[in-house]
């Protein structure tokens, strides 16, 4: 289950950005792995969460597109990720392959 | 905060390093046994023993070729590195290449012999060490580390190894700029959101830092370094110059020695002309003497390109951060090169004229902000730490080849670490080199290739690569890269059957290019025996200097002695010892002490005999 940017920065879906920034400040304090050096790891997985959605929320591009798809992210729908889903040739990669 | 986990900071600079320690409250600046704030990185390799920081620099002119400097600029690269080959145009001392790694080849105690660039480091990662330990009168056995910005990911790794080669495990490496930020945000305690750019121009390297400051916590916004920039490129210019004068007017050429020593005092020179409008560079038995003289004008007009570039780097870093100049709210400026007035101007000049801040010491200001962040690290609880969090960055972009020669960012330059980035691929059937593959094998039974670099669009460097089975074209593969705040970098891939995780088919790598432990190991004993070689010489010093002292005393005494007989013979033994010590400059510990011994006995004897008699 993916936890959603607005409940990691513990604000409200109508936040401002003034808002967002504040909670990311407290939140980066509260998990960043230099200050919890008895779990770095799980500090470490938190933070990245944190950094992650402040990134998109602190991009009104970016917080528009997340608001717009929230539901289906939640659901882990992968699909929703993939930008040029509707360009197949493009979304497609070739990695360098061998036989086994 | 235990002792275990006490930690120093240390600026590994290439022309200086230095030393601090946290300690009541605050950051405190080691001297060296010179008395010295600053460490210069030289290390050098003589027929008797190895000389690091002022010993060595001190004798360069005596022993070029085998007095290293610059390691920074030498270590984590190979020896076809673009900046190696040009430093190589220069260094005295030489640089080979022996089993695919950079050595340097040294002549030490009357034999060749070939070091790491880790090595070397290791021996000045010591000096500072040992610094500290001094003053602390304890041991340390963690650190924090500062270095250029443009370090890469390679060059990380062979600090850190440089580090555990010196019995020091290096907790944290941080950039020079964004570590001098540190210590000047921790100073000026001011209120409310600030953006700060410093810009660090070195002995030769310059880097730029832009940050956020807000309620202690230091996000940093891009950095970004330059290696062709900085005090040593200057100095290149007024060489060259002069060079060329000397060229013209005496049609004569000029050894490695000779232009190591008029480096010297256009060093001097240049410095001197930071203060003043002229500089006259004199220099002894060159040429019949040769003199001439260099005004500032001449000075900037042979480094305005350079100077120019600096400020380049600067519109360069803010177009990164996406700021404006007008949003920057103070320049602050370290490095010793930040002296020279026409860098001032034109730093003022393209901020429109805002005041700089050179209240930090610009020598300093980095080895300070190391030993906040080791404080911060090790757990300090001072009030004054307690709320204060760096969130650096990587320098470098990171990415995979996704196609035949097609390579797409996975994580942007300038994000903020530590960094846990996912990415989903659907694999193509078509025009890829792998449907003639698939036609071939029809069980659907192959590997894919993933292949990581570092940087991104003109400069890409493969890091490592790996392979990852894959059962079906129709499966979507999923890669991550994690790089924690130590900037290891994992990655790992999974094949994603209709959106499960193959339990099968995923595969995770540690990116490690330094070396191997067997040889971090070996290079371990072999500090070890430097060690104790140089604890040796040092005793042996001490011993020496312990019969001296005694001797000048008993000099002294004698004067007061009325007991003419008693007197004659206490000069003969004085005057002996002397003797001894002229004819024995390098005896070993022991004879100095046993030669000591008996001449008091024999003090102690003249005493007895000549009172005896009266």
């Amino acid at each position: 289950m993916r936890t959603c940017y607005y409940e990691l920065l513990e604000v409200d879906r109508t936040a401002s950005g003034e808002e967002i920034k504040k909670a990311y400040r407290r939140k980066a304090l509260e998990w960043h792995p230099d200050k919890n050096h008895h779990r770095v790891e799980e500090a470490t997985k938190r933070f990245a969460l944190i950094q992650e959605a402040y990134d998109v929320l602190s991009d009104p591009h970016e917080r528009d597109w997340y608001d717009g798809h929230r539901d289906a992210i939640l659901r882990e729908d992968d699909d929703i990720y993939e930008p040029d889903v509707y360009d197949e040739s493009s979304s497609r990669w070739g990695f360098r392959t061998s036989v086994q | 905060m235990t002792e275990e986990n006490y930690a120093i900071g240390i600026d590994l600079g290439t022309s200086y390093s230095s030393v601090c320690i946290w300690k009541n409250d605050e950051v405190k600046i080691i001297e060296n046994d010179y008395g010295y704030r600053t460490t210069p990185s030289y290390v050098a390799f003589t027929d008797s023993e190895i000389l690091i920081g002022d010993a060595a620099k001190t004798q360069i002119n005596l022993n070029p070729c085998n007095t290293i400097f610059d390691i920074p600029r030498l270590i984590g690269r190979s020896i076809y590195n673009k900046d190696v080959q040009s430093g190589m145009k220069y260094w005295p001392f030489s640089v080979v290449e022996k089993n695919e790694k950079l050595h340097i080849r040294v002549k030490y105690k009357e034999e060749w012999k070939d070091f790491t660039p880790e090595e070397i480091a290791s021996l000045l990662i010591i000096k500072m060490k040992e610094t500290a330990e001094n003053y602390l009168d304890r041991q340390v056995k963690n650190a924090v580390i500062t270095v250029p910005a443009h370090f890469d990911n390679l060059q990380f790794q062979a600090i850190k190894n440089a580090g555990l080669i010196a019995g020091l495990k290096i907790i944290r490496i941080i950039n020079s700029p964004t570590a001098a930020a540190i210590a000047y945000g921790l100073k000026t305690k001011a209120i409310g959101k600030r953006i700060v750019l410093v810009f660090d121009l070195g002995g030769s390297t310059c880097n730029v830092s832009l940050l956020a400051f807000d309620c202690g916590i230091f996000e940093v916004k891009a950095v970004i370094g330059n290696y062709d920039l900085g005090g040593k490129y200057f100095d290149d210019s007024i060489v060259n110059h002069f060079v060329q004068e000397i060229k013209r007017k005496f049609k004569k050429s000029l050894s490695k020695t000779d232009l190591c020593r008029i480096r010297t005092h256009c060093e001097r020179a240049k410095c001197k002309l930071s203060t003043s409008d002229c500089a006259l560079i004199e220099i002894d038995s060159l040429l019949d003497d040769y003199n001439t003289t260099l005004t500032r004008a001449k000075f900037e007009e042979l480094n305005e390109d350079l100077f120019q570039s600096a400020i380049n780097l600067i519109n360069k870093v803010l177009n990164d951060a996406r700021i404006d100049k007008t949003e920057v709210h103070e320049v602050v400026l370290i490095g010793g090169s930040t002296h020279i007035p026409r860098i001032q101007k034109l730093i003022s000049k393209f901020f429109d004229g805002k005041e700089l801040i050179k209240s930090i010491n610009p020598e300093e200001a980095a080895a300070r902000g190391a030993a906040i962040q080791a404080a911060i690290l090790s757990g300090n609880k001072s009030k004054k730490i307690r709320d204060v969090l760096l969130l650096d960055v990587n320098a470098f972009a990171f990415s995979i080849e996704t196609s035949d020669g097609i390579i797409t960012s996975f994580i942007e330059r300038n994000t903020t670490l530590p960094i846990e980035e996912s990415k989903l691929f659907k694999l193509s059937t078509k025009g890829s080199s792998y449907k003639d593959t698939l036609d071939r094998n029809p069980k659907n039974n192959y590997n894919i290739l993933i292949q990581i670099y570092e940087g991104e669009r003109y400069y890409t460097n493969l890091i490592g690569q790996f392979e990852l089975p894959i059962s079906s074209s129709a499966s979507k593969i999923e890669i991550t890269l994690k790089l924690n705040l130590n900037l290891v970098l994992k990655v790992s891939a999974v094949e994603k059957i209709n959106g499960r995780n193959s339990k099968i088919n995923k595969k995770e790598i540690t990116i490690n290019n330094g070396l191997s432990e067997e040889e971090i190991e070996r290079m371990v004993s072999e500090a070890e025996n430097y060690r104790t070689e140089r604890e040796i010489i040092i005793q042996k010093m001490q011993a020496r200097t312990d019969f001296e002292i005694y001797i000048h005393r008993l000099d002294r005494i004698i004067n007061d002695i009325n007991n003419m007989n008693m007197k004659n013979k206490l000069e003969k033994a004085i005057s002996e010892s002397f003797t001894w010590l002229d004819n024995n400059e390098e005896a070993e510990k022991d004879e100095y002490e046993r030669k000591k011994k008996l001449l008091k006995e024999t003090v102690n004897q003249i005493a007895d005999e000549t009172l005896w008699r009266r």
